[in-house]
């Protein structure tokens, strides 16, 4: 058991508690499995974090976890806005990000 | 915040006996408070500093400056910059120096701190420039290169707690910070800040270390939100590396803050990723 940020809930996580926004409106069950849109849910009632079962990453070392690769700059850009699209101006910037890397390849 | 948190002490001791910056900053530094300073004496005890003074030379040779003369000498460059310009360059000249090297992490190392920083502060002084907030955005520049100090004390000194949160962030998708918060019970906005106290750094810059990711917060939420837009530009346009592969979530009032339209913040990114070409990250090396 743990207590996870929400940034780091994940669906099919195991809730131990029941989650709470901060106007005391029961948005979960105890023992309930998280949902894509609760996760959502939460965001926008502005839960902090939530108590959740058997967090650790199954058998994961530092050693066994690598970065994400992508086929193309696009497809990186995508990925790392991939929880912040449905903010307006951060959709702008992605696609203005993508025209621009696609001018002139990885500077690293 | 009165608990106990062991993690966030040991690292909080060692910045106590960080090495200084070099000891030139705090002579150019006590040397600028007095309004009778001369450019050569200056000049004279910046020369005596030989790495600190071939790095602000090709700082000040790189095309972030674009001069159309090389600039051979400390008091030539006083001269085209000023005292503050060249005295916040001595700053992130020895910044430099002292986080160099460092262990080598999945997509995390100083190199690629420094490269995330450097674009940072690239977008920092465009955006200060594009919306009238400071003429030159020298300062801005010298903000946006230091806001990450916090996780370069981590990467030097500390990289098994390193490993501990890359393994967080690997597995789990969050940002350093998020993964910071859980292993160490706090983050590099407080260990920079700490170490902006420890180095006497000006308030300003301590603020914006502070709270880019919560500029509503701090003393100059303007600054502060600038930073903020620039650390989010550096990653869209895949500069270097903060240690995650996802965004933080934009401050939208801090963003209003800068009023920003569309226009502009296309030719702030264009500007961005024109500066930031190999040639220019060399200045890193």
């Amino acid at each position: 058991m743990a207590i996870l940020i929400l940034a780091e809930l994940k669906p099919g996580m195991r809730l131990v508690r029941g989650v709470v926004s901060p106007q005391g409106v029961l948005l979960a069950h105890p023992g309930e499995e998280l949902t894509e849109k609760q996760i959502r849910l939460f965001k926008m009632w502005g839960v902090a974090d939530a108590e959740i079962m058997d967090t650790a990453p199954r058998g994961a070392e530092a050693s066994d976890l690598k970065p994400h690769t992508f086929d193309s700059l696009a497809d990186e850009i995508d990925f790392i806005f991939d929880r912040e699209l449905d903010d307006a101006v951060m959709y702008r910037i992605a696609g203005l990000a993508k025209d621009l890397v696609a001018q002139r390849g990885r500077p690293r | 915040m009165s608990l106990a948190n062991p993690e966030l002490d040991a690292v909080l001791s060692r910045v106590s006996s960080l090495p200084t910056p070099a000891k030139v900053y705090e002579q150019v530094t006590a040397m600028l408070a007095d309004p009778k300073t001369a450019a050569k004496d200056v000049a004279e005890v910046v020369s005596a500093d030989q790495s600190i003074t071939a790095r602000l030379l090709k700082m000040v040779n790189s095309p972030f400056y674009g001069f159309a003369e090389q600039v051979t000498t400390v008091s030539r460059a006083i001269t085209i910059i000023g005292f503050e310009a060249l005295r916040n360059l001595i700053l992130a000249s020895s910044l430099m120096e002292l986080f160099t090297g460092g262990s080598h992490r999945p997509m995390f190392s100083l190199e690629t701190l420094w490269a995330h920083s450097l674009a940072t502060g690239v977008a920092a002084r465009a955006i200060a420039k594009r919306t009238g907030h400071a003429a030159d955005g020298e300062e801005y520049l010298v903000a946006g290169l230091m806001h990450d100090v916090g996780k370069a004390v981590l990467l030097q000194y500390f990289p098994e707690k390193v490993d501990a949160i890359l393994q967080r962030v690997l597995a789990q998708g969050c940002l350093f910070s998020e993964a910071e918060r859980v292993v160490l019970g706090s983050d590099h906005t407080v260990i920079g800040a700490a170490v902006a106290e420890q180095w006497r750094l000006p308030a300003v810059l301590r603020d914006s270390i502070a709270c880019h990711h919560t500029p509503l917060q701090a003393e100059d939420p303007l600054r502060a939100s600038t930073i903020h837009l620039a650390d989010i530009l550096a990653r869209a346009l895949l500069f270097g590396s903060g240690g995650d592969q996802t965004m933080p979530s934009l401050d939208r009032a801090g963003y209003d803050l800068l009023h920003l339209n569309d226009e502009k913040l296309q030719q702030i990114m264009a500007e961005v990723n024109r500066g930031l070409t190999k040639e220019n990250l060399a200045i890193l090396a």
